[in-house]
């Protein structure tokens, strides 16, 4: 069998010069000037924080220490208190719920999304995003589509295909190198896992930490910006840093519908905002 | 039963580190005492008993297969009953998904990865869904199988593949240090042993070959696992070890858990205590899903 060493990946593409840039509101269907949202996501790696050894394992204790106080009454529940996104940010939600447009919206969006970070093509956007549910086992949200009024389904293919538009501009050019998962599950037990935080990064950039900070974590949203979605974001780079042991640099939520990014600097009060969100939502969770 | 499970504090804290400590589960010195040969005997017959005894009291022709996705479950199959085929096991037609073609496509994309044929998880697992539906176009393969599956679907429904196959090639090349582990075989074949029409599956997505002198040299396995470890990830962890075991086959002789999603490992030395709570495990969980409980 092989067994040679995998190829170094660190050095196949030139790391841009970090150019802060204000987010500015883009006319529709065309990119914000200035430089890409890749490049003001990567940012200067020699400008990266060191990864202080403590912090992931100070931030899991924190977060036990909080489930302790409710960990007496989980009594003998089979399934474990889930914390995700419906709890920090309540509302439409592909996971769980009814089937809307809003959702399916969503998730062609999150498929096409992934199709262009990897592939850097595009074909026809709803027959792409179709096809790419149809393969992740959504045939109840084809099917929602197709049965859709007509206006109705228009409406929504439309706005399917001017988000994939401005995804294919903007997000095309990102190379293998940076190694790009797209759709990673991250996941936190807690309590011997009665507690699980659950959260899913629709993509993630960059190779395993040596010392210092050396991942982005990007969320996609197909709607407008809404104030609960920084909060999740600091929840992904929490569920990051415990799972890695290294805290990511950025945490971003992408916006296709004007190709603007929200981006955050991860800071050790971003994440013990995160941490301070899971502890206030496990009540509402654990009685659910 | 020796359990160097790593706790995640035990983990070093940084991922690179953690690869290094993976490889060192995977290499370090074993302790545990290697069953013997009666231990062996002792244990299929024990085992054939249990699950000839279980057949009589819930006398059924379906054959039953027992994997460690079972095993984790703890017998619960998603709609219970019998499967296609007259088998017991996940009810309705299997169907291929891009999560479901994750681990067969990204092992392939490992090995590409790791003979230099491929630069990168993200172009290994693209080259290899379109071999795949090369082989699939052309009627090679069996009828359902992933190559027939991928021919028919469009650009789009394979990227949806690639993007699964990707992050589980990426979760396994960056586990380990591929360095310090010369001979590793990844994605041994899978082993079965059956009896009383209970077929038990043993799969594992890295075989390491240890250099330890004596008669724990051996081999230790490591398998990538989904979601978080739970009560029963230990036995579901044992079943290569299980299989060997009863089947005359070489005893790994430590099996590891990696569970890319939470950043957790699990490691057991196999001796007979361990083997032991394994087939103990599975005779469980062939009786629940016999009688429903």
């Amino acid at each position: 069998m092989p067994t040679a060493t995998l190829p170094d990946r660190r050095t196949d593409a030139p790391i841009p010069v970090d150019v802060p840039t204000p987010v500015v509101a883009s006319p529709p269907g065309r990119p914000v000037p200035g430089p890409s949202v890749i490049d003001r996501l990567r940012g200067d790696a020699s400008r990266r924080p060191v990864v202080d050894p403590g912090l992931a394992g100070g931030l899991r204790a924190w977060l036990e220490d909080g489930v302790a106080a409710i960990d007496g009454r989980l009594g003998d529940r089979v399934e474990p208190v889930v914390v995700d996104r419906r709890a920090l940010e309540p509302g439409p939600w592909s996971g769980g719920g009814p089937i809307t447009a809003t959702v399916v919206r969503g998730a062609m969006v999150g498929a096409l999304f992934g199709q262009v970070v990897l592939t850097g093509q595009l074909g026809d956007p709803v027959g792409d995003g179709l096809a790419g549910l149809d393969a992740r086992g959504r045939a109840d949200l084809v099917a929602f589509l197709r049965g859709l009024p007509g206006a109705e389904r228009r409406a929504l293919e439309q706005v399917v295909r001017r988000q994939a538009t401005m995804m294919a501009t903007q997000w095309a050019t990102v190379a293998p190198g940076w190694q790009p998962r797209v759709a990673d599950r991250l996941t936190v037990p807690l309590a011997g896992g009665r507690v699980v935080l659950r959260g899913i990064a629709d993509l993630v950039l960059g190779t395993p930490s040596d010392g210092r900070a050396s991942i982005c974590l990007v969320d996609v949203r197909s709607g407008d910006p809404q104030p609960g979605h920084r909060r999740y974001r600091g929840f992904l780079a929490l569920l990051e840093t415990v799972r890695s042991g290294a805290p990511p640099f950025r945490t971003a939520t992408y916006y296709p519908a004007s190709g603007d990014a929200q981006v955050d600097e991860v800071t050790d009060d971003l994440l013990a905002g995160a941490v301070d969100d899971v502890l206030r939502a496990l009540p509402a969770r654990e009685a659910a | 039963m020796s359990n160097t499970g790593l706790a995640p504090t035990a983990l070093p804290p940084l991922a690179l580190r953690r690869a290094d400590a993976l490889t060192d589960v995977l290499t370090s010195p074993v302790r545990s005492v290697t069953p013997t040969g009666g231990d062996r005997r002792d244990l299929a017959r024990r085992m054939h008993s249990a699950l000839e005894g279980l057949r009589r009291e819930q006398p059924s022709r379906a054959r039953l297969t027992v994997t460690d996705y079972l095993l984790r479950a703890g017998g619960a199959m998603p709609s219970g009953g019998t499967g296609p085929s007259g088998r017991l096991g996940p009810s309705g037609p299997f169907r291929w998904s891009a999560r479901g073609a994750r681990r067969v496509v990204g092992l392939a994309a490992a090995r590409r990865c790791l003979s230099g044929a491929s630069r990168t998880p993200v172009d290994a697992a693209g080259e290899v869904i379109g071999e795949l539906a090369t082989e699939g176009e052309r009627g090679l393969g069996r009828p359902g199988s992933v190559g027939r599956w991928l021919a028919g679907l469009p650009a789009a429904g394979r990227a949806a593949v690639q993007v699964e196959a990707a992050n589980w090639c990426t979760a396994l090349s960056d586990a380990v240090d591929w360095r310090r582990l010369a001979g590793a075989e990844v994605g041994p074949p899978d082993r079965w042993w059956e009896a009383a029409g209970v077929a038990v599956r043993s799969r594992a997505d890295l075989r390491v070959p240890r250099g330890e002198p004596g008669d724990r040299a051996g081999t230790a396995l490591l398998t990538v696992v989904a979601g978080w470890p739970g009560t029963t990830s230990q036995a579901a962890l044992g079943l290569p070890a299980l299989v060997a075991a009863v089947d005359g086959g070489d005893i790994p002789a430590r099996v590891v858990g990696w569970w890319p999603e939470c950043g957790r490992a699990v490691a057991v030395d196999v001796d007979r205590g361990f083997l032991d709570v394994t087939a103990t495990a599975v005779v469980d969980t062939v009786r629940r899903v016999l009688t429903g409980g």
